[in-house]
């Protein structure tokens, strides 16, 4: 373990982050907030110092290896998360438990919340807010790989560890140039969402916030009443396109860009979501016809392709209660939740990949059963997976599942219900946002204990760097010399 | 028969076999070997020898290369006998013949090899071998088979029974599937271009010209041949087993692959999704009847171990599979291996010297087509943007009877061209051209050959 490169490496990566806290003094100076700028300021001031610092301590560095890079992730994710959370604090709204949840649930792109009037937070910081949203999107790692090119063959283990989904492809020889061209993906989508929501009638605010937390598959909104506000079908259509584009692998819009677009239609995993978009929303959309109450079928329609696509992309809009619509409906989009969107993208989730594989594995065992010698192998695609990755798969479910039970046991702990704790655990660890019963889209997180929203940051950094890496620091053999 | 001077490089199998025969038939022949306890055995069957590595300049001056009319390096290791063939070609030799272990280096990559290493004949055993095992499983009547515009498109000489459908019918009513052309039958030693009411005879050969993917169900039709149903069980999957496997691909039920080794049986079984592998021993009698091999309507065992291919072999014909084909590398012993009951015996090592030996007979000439001596033959040409031909369409150049335009290649699309269509710049177009009409090639399609 090289502490020294490890803490050089951290001190690096808070400046970047001090740079990202100087961008919401603009927001507060253009409103007139003059003490959310204070705040701003001397946050970006500390961060910048402890980062200073920390590269001070840590001197020339050295390699990094896998044990550096995963401390460096998860070092990384927990810093931001305590960094992001000084504004709200500083604000003077909310205690400190509560500031590093609404920080934690900003970087992870969950999307669930603690505050119960929204609207009357600074601006500035809701800014903020969604901005944190849209840097851990993409990831700050990827972030970090893509503007530093001299990080060396340390480089590309941190960029696996942080993009989801059971591989990491990479379009590049070099990762640097990948993590490169996928942020810049990500920032032409973004422009594109902010200019169609500007041409749809929002200002520049509610475009580019909305826009952060629908391409981060984030789901803040600095609204009450989230995308509903604005009372636009226009805007809902918007915002689901770009959720879908969200919750797909990145990479296959890099293949369009390279004049293969038909790369995006014959990928096995997009296919496949984007039907389960297209069957999920069918299914809600009969059962709100005949069940729900609902009177026009455009409006139906809306509602419940809206609601399953910001749910299976964790992204955590809503347009709609959906807590009081019909079992079956509730339950579908339970079920998405533990879906969430493709590998490759920014959406939360076990992702349609690792379904893929992992059902395909189980139907191969099933055949092995009564061929023992057959020799299988996994396809997706026409492509042959590595074994190596069907067994990551496996162990990911075990501990994915392993994650969501012990979690929903220790939020019942309090005496709250069990669909409400059960549904919060898996909206946070699938970093989706909302739930049911009590942590519905209409609630918030305000409620729970102390104790109990820790557990959920947890749970939230679980969920976004998908386990292996968390799991791994609290195993006694990674830190023996 | 003149006395001819050859040069063989390689005393393994392959090139042992060409040394006899052609020592055999009088002509004197140098053999270029490593391994200097061989040359006992190379002067006994009346060879020199030169004890040393062939892709070596003075192994090869000491051979006297500059003097012989074909050099062949047929050694077993591919890097050696390219380099020794560009330089015996340098050092004076006329032609080269080289031999290749893949059998893609020939179906698919032939020009860049003939064009940089100066190779006048590449021939890979295992494509030899997978033709013959083909013919066999198959029942297709294939003589020869040459590959054209980087292995999408194919020229066969096939064999004609009175079982096919070219023989019982005129041409315009045989319906010939998409794709495929009959562009020449031969009979004797004439060649002649058929016209729609032309039927051939039985014992004629005909040529067609086909895409890759569909001219096997062609000459199926053709020959009128069953579709062979049934799985095809190949024990072994080694570069031969993989070649069959690929070339099996769609001509038959099921194809299932026994592998002993347990990575390559992952390998084969990621490169072949609908394919079935199986990873175990072959000459374990438990496995092939828990696998069900009886069922299967043939058996290949082409393991690269003679002793495992004659144990398989006998264990399949033991459990009743109707047709059991082995690979055999050792020639001397194939007699015997017919004594035990095998019908078919491939031995990839005597195809290649018999395609040598065709090579040799035919005066040199690597093309199918020309084996009946300059007759006609296939020319491969890359529309220029000068040519007459581009833009036109075939029914407007109207070309002779004697030059049909066999298969148009334009990027990854292959097509056979009919009246109507337009010929465009930028298109390989595979010919087919009888002598005289070879003056009217270079005026329509000006160019060299593209690699």
């Amino acid at each position: 373990m090289n502490l020294l490169a490890t803490l050089r490496f951290l001190g690096r990566l808070l400046l970047v982050l001090a740079l990202a806290e100087s961008f919401p003094v603009a927001v507060c100076w253009f409103y007139g907030e003059q003490e959310a700028l204070v705040d701003f300021l001397a946050t970006a001031a500390a961060t910048g110092l402890c980062g200073l610092l920390l590269i001070r301590v840590g001197g020339a560095g050295g390699e990094l290896y896998r044990r550096e890079g995963i401390v460096i992730v998860v070092a990384g994710w927990i810093l931001a998360s305590l960094f992001g959370a000084v504004p709200y604090f500083l604000s003077g709204e909310v205690g400190l438990v509560d500031a590093l949840f609404e920080s934690a649930s900003g970087f992870t792109t969950t999307g669930a919340s603690i505050l119960t009037d929204i609207e009357s937070a600074p601006r500035g910081l809701l800014f903020w807010r969604s901005f944190t949203q849209w840097l851990g999107g993409m990831g700050i790692i990827v972030l970090f790989v893509a503007l530093l090119p001299e990080l060396g063959p340390g480089a590309r283990f941190l960029y696996k560890l942080e993009v989801p989904g059971p591989t990491a492809e990479t379009l590049h020889p070099r990762v640097h140039d990948t993590a490169a061209v996928l942020w810049k993906t990500y920032l032409y989508l973004s422009l594109a969402q902010v200019l169609l929501l500007l041409a749809a009638g929002l200002d520049l605010y509610d475009a580019m916030t909305h826009t952060f937390s629908t391409l981060s598959t984030g789901g803040f909104s600095p609204r009450g009443a989230s995308i509903a506000a604005f009372g636009s079908p226009l805007v809902e259509v918007i915002v689901v396109v770009f959720m879908v584009i969200a919750g797909a692998n990145f990479s296959l819009y890099f293949a369009i860009l390279r004049h293969r677009g038909r790369n995006l239609v014959r990928d096995p995993e997009f296919r496949l979501y984007v039907a389960m978009i297209a069957a999920a929303s069918g299914l809600v959309t009969w059962n709100l016809m005949t069940r729900g109450g609902y009177e026009l079928l455009p409006r139906a329609f809306l509602d419940a392709l809206f609601q399953v696509a910001s749910i299976l992309t964790t992204t955590g809009f809503a347009t709609a209660d959906y807590d009081r619509w019909p079992s079956l409906s509730r339950l579908l989009l339970v079920g998405l939740m533990f879906i969430g969107g493709c590998a490759g993208s920014t959406a939360g989730g076990l992702k349609v990949m690792r379904l893929v594989i992992g059902l395909k594995s189980a139907l191969r065992e099933v055949r092995l059963m009564y061929s023992p010698s057959t020799v299988l192998r996994i396809f997706v695609g026409g492509k042959a997976v590595p074994d190596a990755v069907v067994k990551s798969v496996a162990g990911f479910f075990i501990l994915y599942f392993v994650s969501w039970a012990l979690g929903t046991l220790f939020l019942t702990m309090g005496g709250i219900d069990l669909e409400t704790s059960a549904s919060a655990a898996i909206a946070t660890l699938g970093n989706i946002g909302p739930g049911l019963a009590r942590v519905g889209p209409a609630q918030n997180f305000a409620f729970w204990s102390d104790a109990q929203k820790l557990l959920m940051v947890l749970l939230m950094w679980l969920g976004r760097l998908e386990v292996y890496a968390i799991a791994a620091l609290v195993t006694a053999s990674f830190w023996r010399r | 028969m003149e006395k001819k001077r050859y040069v063989v490089m390689g005393a393994g199998e392959v090139g042992f076999h060409l040394a006899r025969t052609l020592s055999r038939e009088g002509h004197d022949v140098v053999v270029i070997e490593a391994d200097g306890d061989k040359r006992e055995r190379i002067e006994e069957i009346d060879a020199a020898a030169v004890i040393g590595n062939g892709a070596h300049v003075p192994v090869l001056e000491a051979a006297r290369v500059d003097r012989t009319d074909l050099f062949m390096a047929v050694s077993s290791n591919d890097e050696a006998n390219l380099a020794a063939a560009v330089l015996a070609k340098r050092l004076g030799a006329r032609r080269t013949v080289v031999r290749v272990a893949v059998a893609e280096d020939v179906t698919t990559h032939r020009r860049i090899y003939e064009e940089v290493f100066g190779v006048d004949l590449l021939l890979s055993t295992q494509l030899l071998a997978t033709t013959r095992i083909l013919n066999h499983i198959l029942g297709h009547n294939t003589l020869a088979v040459e590959y054209l515009a980087r292995g999408k498109v194919q020229l066969r000489k096939i064999h004609l029974e009175a079982d096919s459908v070219l023989t019982q019918r005129r041409l315009r009513d045989v319906e010939m599937p998409e794709g495929s052309l009959v562009v020449a039958f031969f009979r004797g030693e004439a060649l002649f271009v058929p016209a729609g009411d032309d039927q051939a005879e039985p014992g004629d050969e005909a040529l067609i010209v086909g895409k890759t993917e569909t001219i096997s169900r062609t000459q199926r039709i053709l020959s009128r041949s069953p579709r062979t149903p049934g799985a095809v069980v190949i024990c072994g999957g080694g570069a031969t087993g993989e070649t069959v496997a690929l070339a099996l691909a769609g001509q038959v039920d099921r194809v299932r692959i026994i592998e002993t080794d347990r990575r390559r049986a992952e390998e084969l079984a990621a490169r072949f999704p609908d394919h079935e592998v199986l990873c175990g021993d072959a000459t374990d009698p438990s496995l092939l009847k828990a696998e069900r091999v009886a069922e299967a309507r043939a058996f290949l065992a082409l393991t690269g171990n003679d002793e495992r291919n004659l144990m398989a072999s006998l264990l399949a014909q033991e459990l009743g599979v109707p047709r059991v084909i082995a690979l055999v590398d050792r020639t001397e012993t194939s007699h015997l291996w017919r004594k035990l009951g095998m019908m078919q015996v491939v031995s990839p090592r005597s195809l290649a010297s018999e395609r040598v030996r065709e090579y040799i007979e035919s005066g040199y000439s690597a093309n199918i087509v020309s084996l009946k001596r300059g007759a006609a033959q296939v020319i491969e040409r890359r529309l220029a943007p000068a040519s007459p031909a581009a833009g036109v369409t075939l029914a407007e150049m109207s070309p002779p009877r004697g030059l049909i335009v066999g298969a148009v290649v334009r990027g990854e699309k292959v097509f056979i061209p009919r009246g109507k269509d337009r010929l465009e710049v930028g298109d390989t177009v595979i010919l087919f051209v009888q002598e005289e009409h070879v003056p009217t090639v270079q005026l329509l399609f000006p160019g060299r050959e593209p690699s």
